[in-house]
């Protein structure tokens, strides 16, 4: 099937010139490139299932087609999994996207360059998974970052969209250069550019020079993944680009760059875990949960919202992937594949239901014009479709059974009881804040969560574009179905999800320690933890339809009756109505340590006597700790010393030709 | 056919003595405490009155509210009904006991507490809200605390799965008066009336704006929802109360289907409640109810106490 | 043998609850009280240690400690504070929170002490030695975090306690000599402690040590 690999590239290069082919027809332009994605997409889908179901990995080097080994593509069964996963995203995405671009208010060459963008997008996330060499990775990977970036800026007109697109690229580049040097040091050890050659010798590298490695590698797709500190990019990039680009940024993307990371620790370094890398990923996956999670519940803004989730579910499969690699180290080679089912699990399940969540917003941005959440309300009676699904994606993020983010957070919580056998206090120690902090960031995301649901959908509208709002259309309402579809099925039936992955695992050589069949999941076969998501929700259904028929038999039907809420007397008005801002108070109140508010009050008085007040304004502000403290400061640094080497410019031509004369001097007298 | 038969029989009666037992020991709790009042206290059997009551009466539903104010009450029921079918009642073992784990009992609950949060902000009443606000926060502390000290008891068992944990501890008795275990069950404690909002961290009795969590999510539901709710909530706090009594205390769980072993179980099933609920009683008699921002100095101790419990599993 | 340790542990784990509850109260009274709980529960481990050692001089110090900590230096608080008319809450200088995770560090900390130690040292029960470590710390922190004279005096108290946990599981029942000379060692500690207060009280009219800071002149 490896002939379909080479279909989806091309059709996804199809799709992307093919928009500019219709220079008078925005909506022609639309369809085609979007047909083309979707397409692309599907045969991309189909050729992941099969290589993941294949015996042998797939080959497809352009070698012979160029002279030299520049581009060769490898797709083993990791990089056929994450190809799955952002083919899957496309297609949905795509669908969704024929209804919310369907505004027509960009040009017709505007339109193509979406398509453009869009389409080439898609195709170097696949290959990024499916590259083989350094050179092709490392350009595949900028491609990935210039067009990723240029899709943040498409919205131009506002000027805090541009803002975001220069933090993101300058935090992608700087994460690229570690990137580089984490290469470099694998090309010196080995001499070769070609990733089959790491695997034999990465095993064999020195101590130090493997340490810098995964140093490097760690902060280089950390900061592409939005790890705690590298973060800071993540809530200004990702609503600033069009709502179908966001689910695609951070159900995709920040998963390409966990690729890689798996890629290095598992393939090149065979395995070979230094015991204190665990720990290091553990932590900062801790660490970044609880990090997004509080930065979340403080957002009113409903995309920047959803994206410090996204670095709160970064963090949960870190701790996945530290808690695998802490087995890796000690030695439990039966339970790193349960470790790293569960991260593999809560990367296909978070892919589907961010996605599902961003989708959400963008319909909710398209029927009513903003994103804030003080703005929406009672958005349940106008949308129900959007209200139900957003609905089950708010309930899987949230880890509720019976839908899939239950599955993947229990299963990372088995693997960390496990990790708790491993001797050694440090490591004991950090597993059990380690467990502390995701019980708490779980927690918290509940709160965060009724937060934006109750806020946006329930109650009253609380402003006039809110009760204007009017149901999604139909494309965006298949797409989200689809998602939230898959978001029951693999909650209620993991077997499917968990199958998917077990090829992965099988992969590394390592023993699947989950069992799962048609009813149960065994976390470990060798104990009998289990859980039965299909019992659990037959017994919840049974109990549900017991009480109710009895309670109909003996006291007859149910009646019930609509009024008017009581509110003391008087008309209930949207302004009587809980706000965000008052929902989130309590926890701004308990973490204010953290969050270090600055607060400002303004009183304006009639006369100027003080007493009779007009207007009162309160205004709150919180800035992220990172960029106070670590960011800031850099960047001041930067600048100081930008400014002081700015000296030698005096635009002076007879000083530049004495520095080219000084500079001659200076290497003839150390070379001669 | 008799395995098929037993099977069925002990699930039915562990589920009918949790589902159905549930009011009779918050009403227990409600009149001992009437008692150390010196007042006399409703019947013991109140709660059932006002569940038989509340499910002949009409529910009335807001303009303002959606699909969620109608389908939560059920949802509420049948979550935390659901979790009382994976503990130990009088049973050591249940069929039903493969799926029988004590993080999808958090869970289910957490889901209860979910739509519960959802449904007071429904109605658009600032009441509500408020309600909703302070469960999320009071939760939110209490989690980490409770699975902590979870894990406390799963590690030492090495599995948290409720019938590997009931058999561990009858295997190893001298597991049971670990320094960890202890802990974990004084901060179970602690999270029980967190979670329940009992004094001190909330006042189950009263219906003002001060003292309100629990009752302002539920105050707008009336009628059969409103007995929904209220059984549910009942059945919470017994399923608190029976993780607390057996699991830590697994002594009078028998192991095979007998009359005479039923009675004696049912006995020291009761027995043990009784004294849990005692337990609460004394507490909510003598605490005043705290302040609002004191909670988390108030749930940080069970977070200690379950902290400590874990850690000390590791160097016995 | 083996029934000793598990109840010496069981007895150690509560004093370590009851310090823990003691350091998150903001009642004064409520505080006394646990110190209390803390003296009766010593005095259970002696009687324990006494019973399963046979060594009836401990008969001695159980019956000492119950009179001495657990009758008199409580009621003699109380007395005091009663006299000099001492605010009834306690105050911090560092939060309860904080001062919860601090005492969790402590434990920690404790734990990984004993087990560098364990194979230098025997004691009765290798938990109960490092809850005492522990509740030593913690009783350090007590003193270093209250502004109140009172609560450091108790802070001081708990660290006695502990010390006296601590030499009983090493040394497995103490000389009478030396448990006599602790106890007479309190007596006065309580005496100058008092006589202190009551100057302090006299000159500044109120015990807040915090306050205090302003004479370095």
């Amino acid at each position: 099937m490896s002939f379909l690999f080479i279909t989806s590239i091309v059709l996804f290069s199809l799709g992307a010139i093919s928009g500019f082919f219709f220079r008078r027809d925005p909506k022609a332009a639309q369809m085609t490139s979007l047909g083309f994605a979707i397409a692309a997409s599907l045969a991309g889908a189909i050729f992941s299932l099969s290589a993941l179901a294949a015996p042998a990995p797939f080959e497809i080097s352009f070698s012979s087609v160029f002279s030299a080994p520049l581009f060769s593509f490898f797709v083993d069964r990791l990089s056929a999994f994450f190809i799955l996963l952002t083919s899957a995203a496309g297609v949905i995405v795509s669908i969704f996207a024929f209804g919310y671009l369907a505004h027509g208010k960009y040009s017709a060459a505007r339109t193509a360059l979406l398509g453009f963008l869009y389409n080439l997008f898609l195709c170097s996330m696949i290959l990024v998974a499916a590259a083989d060499n350094i050179i092709t990775f490392l350009i595949v990977w900028e491609l990935m970052s210039i067009l990723s970036y240029f899709l943040v800026t498409y919205e131009h007109e506002k000027s805090e969209n541009l803002k975001a697109g220069f933090l993101y690229i300058v935090m992608t580049q700087v994460g690229t250069v570690f990137l580089m040097t984490a290469f470099f040091f694998l090309f010196r050890e080995t001499g070769s550019f070609q990733f089959s050659d790491f695997r034999a010798a990465g095993a064999l590298l020195p101590e130090l020079v493997k340490n810098i490695v995964f140093a490097s590698a760690l902060i280089g797709f950390g900061m592409k993944a939005g790890l705690v500190p590298f973060h800071i990019w993540l809530p200004e990039a990702h609503p600033a680009a069009p709502s179908h680009v966001s689910a695609l940024m951070s159900g995709i993307m920040i998963k390409i760059a966990v690729y890689g990371l798996l890629r290095f620790i598992f393939d090149f370094m065979g395995g070979e875990v230094v015991w204190w890398w665990g720990l290091l990923v553990l932590g900062a996956g801790a660490l970044s949960a609880v990090t997004g999670v509080l930065y979340a519940l403080m957002e009113h803004d409903l995309k920047r919202l959803l994206a410090y989730h996204s670095v709160e579910n970064i963090g949960i499969i870190f701790i996945g992937l530290g808690s695998a690699m802490l087995f890796a180290a000690f030695r439990y080679d039966a339970l790193v594949g349960l470790a790293l089912t569960a991260g593999l699990f809560h990367i296909l399940n978070h892919g589907i239901f961010k996605s599902l969540l961003f989708l959400g917003a963008g319909s909710i941005g398209r029927a009513i014009g903003s994103y804030d959440l003080e703005k929406m309300g009672g958005l349940a009676k106008k949308m129900p479709f959007v209200a139900v699904f957003f609905l089950i994606g708010v309930m899987s993020i949230t880890a509720l059974p019976p839908f899939n983010g239950f599955i993947s957070e229990w299963l990372v919580f088995q693997g960390l009881l496990y990790n708790l056998m491993i001797a050694g206090l440090a490591v004991k120690i950090t597993v059990v804040v380690s467990i502390a902090l995701l019980a708490l960031a779980a927690a918290l995301a509940l709160a965060c969560f009724v937060k934006v649901f109750a806020i946006a959908f329930l109650a009253l509208p609380r402003s006039d574009i809110a009760r204007q709002a009017k149901e999604a259309s139909v494309s965006m309402r298949v797409a989200m179905f689809f998602l939230a579809f898959l978001c029951v099925m693999f909650g209620v039936f993991p077997f499917i999800g968990l199958s998917l992955i077990a090829p992965v695992i099988d992969e590394f050589h390592l023993s699947n320690s989950v069992e799962s069949g048609l009813f149960f999941i065994f976390p470990d076969r060798y104990l009998s933890t289990a859980i039965s998501p299909p019992a659990v929700l037959a017994i919840f259904i049974g109990l549900v339809a017991v009480i109710g028929v009895a309670a109909m038999a003996i006291w007859g039907r149910h009646q019930k009756r609509k009024s008017p809420t009581w509110a003391c007397g008087r008309a209930i008005e949207p302004r009587m109505e809980y706000t965000a801002t008052g929902l989130a108070m309590p926890f701004r109140l308990m973490f204010a340590g953290i969050y270090r508010p600055t607060h400002n009050i303004e009183r304006e008085t009639l006369d100027g006597t003080g007493y009779l007040v007009k207007t009162v304004r309160y205004e709150e502000k919180i800035e992220p700790l990172f960029e106070k403290y670590i960011y800031r400061p850099i960047v001041w640094a930067v600048e100081t010393a930008s400014a002081g080497a700015r000296k030698i410019h005096t635009g002076n031509i007879n000083l530049y030709l004495g520095y080219i004369l000084a500079t001659l001097v200076l290497l003839l007298l150390i070379f001669v | 056919m008799n395995e098929i038969l037993s099977s069925i029989l002990i699930i039915l009666l562990q589920a009918g003595i949790l589902i159905l037992g549930a009011p009779l020991a918050r009403g227990f709790i409600r009149t001992l405490k009437a008692r150390l009042q010196n007042r006399k206290g409703p019947p013991l059997f109140q709660s059932y009155f006002d569940l038989i009551k509340l499910f002949q009466k009409e529910s009335v539903a807001s303009h303002n509210s959606s699909f969620i104010f109608q389908i939560a009450p059920w949802i509420i029921f049948g979550a935390t009904a659901s979790s009382a079918l994976f503990l130990p009642v009088i049973f050591r073992f249940s069929p039903l006991w493969f799926s029988a784990d004590i993080i999808l009992i958090v869970y289910l609950l957490a889901l209860a507490t979910f739509f519960m949060a959802l449904s007071g902000l429904d109605a658009g009443s600032a009441f509500g809200g408020m309600g909703s606000s302070r469960e999320m926060m009071i939760y939110s502390l209490s989690e980490p605390a409770a699975i902590l000290s979870i894990f406390a008891v799963a590690y030492s068992a090495g599995s948290t799965n409720i019938a590997n944990i009931v058999e561990y501890f009858f295997a190893n008795p001298s597991a049971l008066f670990t320094v960890g275990n202890i802990f974990a069950f004084l901060a179970l404690f602690i999270i029980t009336l967190a979670e329940n909002k009992r004094v001190p961290v909330d006042n189950p009795a009263t219906h003002l704006e001060l003292t309100m969590v629990h009752e302002a999510m539920i105050l707008e539901y009336s009628g059969r929802q409103l007995a929904l709710i209220e059984w549910a909530s009942a059945l919470k706090l017994t399923i608190f109360f029976v993780l607390l009594a057996n699991i830590f205390f697994p002594a009078g769980l028998i192991g095979a289907l007998s009359l005479g072993g039923i009675l004696f179980a049912l006995v020291v099933f009761a027995l043990k409640i009784g004294i849990l609920a005692a337990m609460v009683a004394l507490v909510e008699g003598s605490i005043a109810k705290l302040r609002l921002f004191r909670l988390p100095d108030f749930i940080m101790i069970a977070f200690a106490l379950a902290f400590i419990a874990l850690i000390s599993g590791f160097f016995m | 043998m083996t029934i000793l340790p598990i109840l010496i542990n069981v007895l150690s784990g509560l004093m370590l609850v009851s310090v823990i509850l003691l350091i998150s109260r903001r009642g004064l009274y409520t505080c006394i009280n646990f110190f209390a709980l803390h003296s009766a529960l010593l005095a259970l481990v002696i009687l324990a240690v006494a019973v399963g050692m046979s060594e009836p001089h401990l008969y001695i110090g159980f019956i000492s400690t119950l009179v001495l900590k657990v009758i008199i230096v409580p009621a003699a608080l109380y007395w005091m504070i009663k006299e000099i008319k001492i605010k009834r809450e306690v105050d911090f200088y560092i939060n309860t929170t904080m001062s919860l995770l601090a005492a969790v560090l402590m434990v920690v900390f404790s734990f990984y002490l004993v087990q560098n130690i364990s194979d230098h040292v025997s004691a009765i029960s290798e938990t109960a030695l490092a809850f005492a470590f522990a509740m030593i710390l913690i009783g350090f922190f007590m003193v270093i975090s209250r502004t109140q004279a009172v609560t450091q005096m108790l802070g001081f108290l708990i660290m006695e306690n502990s010390l006296f946990l601590l030499i009983t599981m090493t040394t497995f029942g103490i000389p009478l000599f030396i448990e006599a000379g602790i106890s007479f060692d309190v007596v006065v500690a309580l005496l100058i402690m008092g006589i202190f207060l009551f100057r302090i009280n006299q000159t500044f009219a109120h015990i807040n040590v915090s306050e205090l800071r302003g004479d370095r002149e």
